[in-house]
């Protein structure tokens, strides 16, 4: 369960609060969506839901946020990586352009833990299959299509086994038949058990996927 | 394991016989003692990385590198040679330039056979920081992609009417709208980045697993060890002699 | 790992980059007699410090001489590794010391005092290349002085004062940055000791020659007599405190340009910005 409470946060050297008080939960296998128009914090709502604000980057937070009981804020990079992935809205940079094949690049993250090599393969695997892109996994990760590469980032962070996601604006970017095949992969990793936050200025594409749809700015 | 006890495709182990590092210590022993000792080393030098080159196929690769010392080559030999006031003249000459191809040779044909990922992969196995293996897989990866990005911004800034064709002056000009913002674009995506490393769990403490395998036959750690003891030992005694005022040997020599 | 390190971890490779493509793509398009391929070291050296500097600097050149492919391999580059780390050190130190730092000068006083610094800086300079000429002692292992070649490079310390006086003019009205005058002297600073590092190497390495155009100049101050070690380090004190003196003042400039908190997140960023 993630869990904020009254969770409110601004970026280091800044007076402004980027991110309005919020309260909102995310189940077990539940997809809650934010909506809100550009500038109205959802990246920065996905920063805090993923506990990199303030861990990662600095920042004040006030309020709290809880990842299956464990504030955030306790929590080490690594840690939080296991506990809640964070997909950016810019999936060009979230790849590590380290790698030869899509497969060594989803394996990233296991390797990075230190993993036994078969638990890597099994899990780079897993990732691989929820996302329904074993046929990518050959594939030169510099050479993928817009769609592709969101899909291969997220099987990057589902490789680290995480029961949360925080997706910033995942479809923005995409044509409406890529956005269909990103909304089938959170639909099914929904179904494994995730709780999965998305921000999305789409309505449409928020109210056929999710759940709960909440605008940012609803206190509560 | 998947069913039929093929190893999965990730944990494939190398091909070869000779593991990266070990190719690493033998390219850096032979351009170490080139340097060091100039002469008939650094020929050997040259030769030995000329056959191998030829027997792996890379002769272009090595020849290609050679070429492009060849505008040194002529510009040494002809200021030594047309004005030798002060300095050694042709035969030092020659000389440098031996040493500068035993420099190069081994090491542009350990990078032609063995690639960085491998290397970097071997190093770390046996215990190189994470982060160094990083920086400098990272650094290579980057250039192509700085590259592009370099050419997107001259477009730009020529469809906006920057000059790049005309006096210097106007040339100077150019300098700063199209460094300006290649760098400031860099720089400012270094934050995002770095985050994409964190979600990535990449600073988890301990060892990381390393997925290739390379050959490791037993003469290796001896072949390395050998090879290490060799470069230092031929350098400290050069450096002994140069320091001793002792001109290096005749038959070192072969001009 | 701290934020900090996370982003230097992040920066090298990008100023690593950031030189290649300069000195390859960049410098062919402008064609200017300038190398313009340790940009990213200084860069790097001013945001994160010393040792990220140096790591930069030496990268770039074994990367660029012995890993990169065919068109773009610059085998010359390799030895030339010690003169790179060098750079970034310097560029390490000027950060740390506070010199790219942005100063508006507001009125006359501090423009003035700017000026009488930047004049005694280039006297400063003047001074050092006029000794090291004087003595060649330090650099030559045959023969002695020749007045000819003194003069030869009276021109060249000429033609690199005056540039920097033009510079430091605009930096000081035109501009009106006592900051950018810091930089373009820290530049003029940098482009000396690079000079004083690379003449050996040039002189044991490659005879004294690297095949770029300023092997003519080495020609011409070896007609008038100088030893391979001068004349390398006579050829070398005029292009690199120029290339030098320009790389600084356009890192100044682009960092200027940059929001602060970009900058203030870099390890040495608090040095880099204005206060208040």
């Amino acid at each position: 369960m993630l869990v904020l409470e009254r969770a409110t946060y601004r970026y280091p050297g800044t007076t402004r609060w980027a991110l309005p008080p919020i309260s909102l939960e995310v189940g077990a296998g539940r997809v809650v969506g934010v909506r809100g128009p550009n500038e109205s914090g959802k990246t920065t709502l996905c920063l805090v839901a993923s506990g990199l604000a303030p861990v990662a980057i600095g920042g004040e937070l006030r309020g709290r946020v809880l990842i299956d009981g464990r504030p955030t804020v306790e929590l080490r990079t690594h840690e939080l990586a296991q506990r809640c992935g964070l997909l950016f809205d810019n999936p060009a940079a979230q790849l590590s352009g380290l790698h030869r094949t899509v497969e060594e690049e989803v394996a990233f993250g296991p390797c990075n833990l230190g993993l036994p090599p078969a638990e890597v393969a099994e899990r780079t695997e897993e990732a691989l299959r929820l996302l329904r892109i074993e046929d990518l996994a050959g594939r030169d990760p510099g050479r993928l299509s817009g769609g592709e590469v969101q899909l291969v980032a997220l099987a990057g962070l589902v490789a680290l086994r995480p029961a949360h996601l925080a997706l910033d604006e995942p479809v923005s970017r995409l044509d409406p038949e890529r956005s269909a095949r990103v909304a089938g992969a959170i639909e099914r990793l929904a179904a494994a058990g995730v709780g999965v936050l998305v921000t999305e200025h789409d309505e449409g594409f928020l109210a056929r996927l999710c759940d709960t749809v909440l605008d940012l700015g609803d206190g509560r | 394991m998947p069913a039929g006890g093929h190893p999965h495709p990730l944990l494939a182990a190398s091909p070869g016989t000779t593991g990266p590092v070990t190719r690493l210590a033998l390219a850096a022993s032979g351009a170490g003692l080139s340097l060091a000792w100039g002469g008939w080393v650094a020929i050997a030098v040259v030769v030995g990385s000329a056959v191998l080159a030829l027997a792996m196929g890379r002769a272009r690769r090595l020849a290609l590198a050679g070429l492009g010392l060849l505008p040194v080559a002529l510009s040494s030999l002809a200021v030594n040679a047309l004005l030798p006031a002060g300095g050694g003249g042709v035969t030092a000459a020659l000389d440098a330039l031996t040493r500068l191809l035993a420099l190069t040779l081994p090491m542009t044909l350990l990078f032609a056979i063995t690639p960085v990922a491998d290397l970097l992969a071997d190093l770390e196995a046996r215990g190189l920081d994470r982060r160094v293996v990083f920086v400098l897989g990272a650094a290579l990866a980057a250039v192509p992609g700085m590259q592009e990005r370099a050419v997107g911004v001259i477009e730009a800034q020529r469809a906006r009417g920057l000059d790049t064709e005309g006096s210097w002056p106007r040339r100077a000009r150019g300098l700063l709208p199209l460094v300006g913002p290649l760098v400031i674009g860099s720089l400012v995506e270094i934050e995002e980045r770095a985050l994409a490393l964190e979600v990535r769990a990449f600073a988890a403490p301990g060892r990381r697993t390393v997925l290739r395998r390379f050959p490791e036959g037993r003469w290796q750690r001896p072949a390395r060890w050998a090879l290490a003891g060799l470069l230092a030992g031929g350098v400290a005694a050069r450096v002994a002699l140069q320091l001793a005022g002792v001109p290096a040997p005749a038959w070192v020599r072969p001009w | 790992m701290s934020p900090g390190l996370g982003r230097t971890v992040v920066l090298i490779p990008v100023a690593v980059a950031l030189n290649i493509a300069l000195g390859s793509t960049v410098q062919q398009v402008l064609r200017l007699p300038i190398y313009m391929d340790s940009l990213g070291t200084v860069l790097a050296g001013v945001l994160a410090g010393p040792l990220v500097g140096m790591a930069t600097g030496a990268m770039t050149n074994l990367i660029w001489a012995y890993v990169l492919p065919a068109p773009l391999a610059a085998p010359t580059a390799g030895p030339f590794a010690i003169t790179a780390a060098v750079i970034g050190l310097l560029a390490g130190a000027w950060g740390r010391l506070g010199l790219f730092r942005p100063r508006p000068a507001r009125d006359l006083r501090s423009l003035g005092a700017a000026l009488g610094a930047a004049v005694v800086v280039a006297a400063a300079v003047a001074y050092t290349f006029s000794r090291a000429y004087a003595s060649p002692r330090a650099f030559t292992t045959n023969t002695g002085f020749d007045v000819r070649a003194f003069a030869g490079s009276e021109v060249a310390f000429a033609i690199v004062i005056a540039v920097f006086a033009a510079l430091a003019a605009w930096a000081l009205f035109v501009r009106r940055d006592a900051g950018a005058m810091l930089a373009l002297a820290a530049g003029l600073a940098t482009g000396l000791v690079a000079a004083l590092v690379s003449a050996p190497i040039a002189a044991f390495v490659f005879g004294g020659v690297t095949g770029f155009g300023g092997d003519l100049v080495i020609a011409a101050f070896r007609a008038a007599g100088a030893s391979l070690y001068q004349a390398t380090l006579e050829q070398g004190l005029l292009s690199d405190p120029l290339d030098k003196m320009i790389v600084c003042l356009l890192a100044f400039l682009v960092l200027s340009g940059l929001p602060r908190r970009v900058v203030a997140r870099f390890p040495n960023g608090e040095r880099l910005i204005e206060s208040g």
